[in-house]
């Protein structure tokens, strides 16, 4: 059982991961160009 | 890089290194902190999708759930629900030793079950689907190109002295089951010499295009909406028109 938890933090972890990486890039645009409000 | 570029790459690094941790290590000072990092994110993140951020181009407003924010939050219940009896008893065996053959069973019908889960929420989605449907509060309309109709390199317009200058407002998806009339457009916010003028909000009336001649209402009904988007919401600072700003 425990190394079915683990398994499932380490993976959930890395997915989580994954997506918030992919994600990054728009943010960046919508933030951060020139005349952007932040 | 603005807050929010700096939040995501830092929360993707931090998630990384405890997941990548999480499969050599069994400490359960380890398994406390991927809680911590999960609980925290999973609370940004109903934040934002409630009351708004504090800081951010929409200040206070609150995002429409995405697919891919939903995904990785559902993966950040997971690590919590997972680690939570972990994180008191140390993790049990050392990391590497060898499972059973019910473990490895296990183990690998939940790394297929994330893999899956992962890839559905990597998808592209529809851009009235995604982030950029917030807009969608003021009116159908999305602009397919972020926040802004052009991107940061293509100037508006440039506009010689003395010229008449035609203004290119950029790219939208209707993201409204019916059509819609744009009566108007007016750039409300230009920021600095040599930007790119910025574009984020649209605020579209439902009235029937207005024929030459004739003169637009000054109270405009609510704005319509697609089904099962945020409800669109008229603000009474809004132009009566489509306006860009």
């Amino acid at each position: 059982m425990a190394i079915l938890l683990r398994a499932v933090v380490a993976l959930s972890l890395l997915g989580a991961a994954v997506i918030h990486a992919a994600q990054t890039p728009s943010h960046v645009e919508e933030w951060g160009r020139p005349g952007s409000p932040s | 890089m603005g807050a929010a570029g700096i939040t995501f790459v830092t929360l993707a690094v931090a998630q990384a290194a405890l997941g990548v941790a999480a499969l050599a290590v069994t400490d359960r000072r380890l398994y406390a902190a991927a809680i911590v990092v999960s609980v925290a994110t999973i609370a940004l993140w109903a934040g934002s999708r409630t009351i708004g951020l504090p800081i951010g181009p929409e200040v206070g407003e609150p995002e429409p759930v995405g697919r891919a924010d939903l995904t990785a939050t559902l993966l950040e219940a997971a690590t919590v629900l997972a680690a939570a009896p972990l994180a008191r008893t140390d993790g049990g065996a050392p990391a590497w030793r060898r499972p059973g053959r019910g473990g490895v069973l296990a183990v690998a019908a939940a790394a297929a079950l994330t893999a899956v889960v992962t890839w559905y929420g990597l998808q592209p989605t529809s851009v009235c689907d995604t982030h950029d449907a917030s807009l969608m509060r003021f009116g159908p309309l999305a602009p397919v190109e972020g926040h802004s109709l052009l991107p940061a390199a293509i100037p508006v317009a440039t506009a010689p002295v003395g010229q008449r200058v035609g203004l290119v407002v950029g790219l939208l998806r209707n993201c409204a089951t019916s059509p819609v009339a744009i009566l108007g457009a007016s750039v409300l916010a230009a920021v600095g010499d040599g930007h790119t003028v910025t574009t984020s909000r649209f605020f579209i009336t439902p009235a029937p295009p207005a024929q030459p001649g004739t003169i637009v209402p000054g109270s405009p009904p609510s704005c319509s909406s697609r089904p099962g988007r945020p409800t669109s919401r008229w603000s009474p600072t809004a132009p009566r028109t489509a306006s860009l700003s």
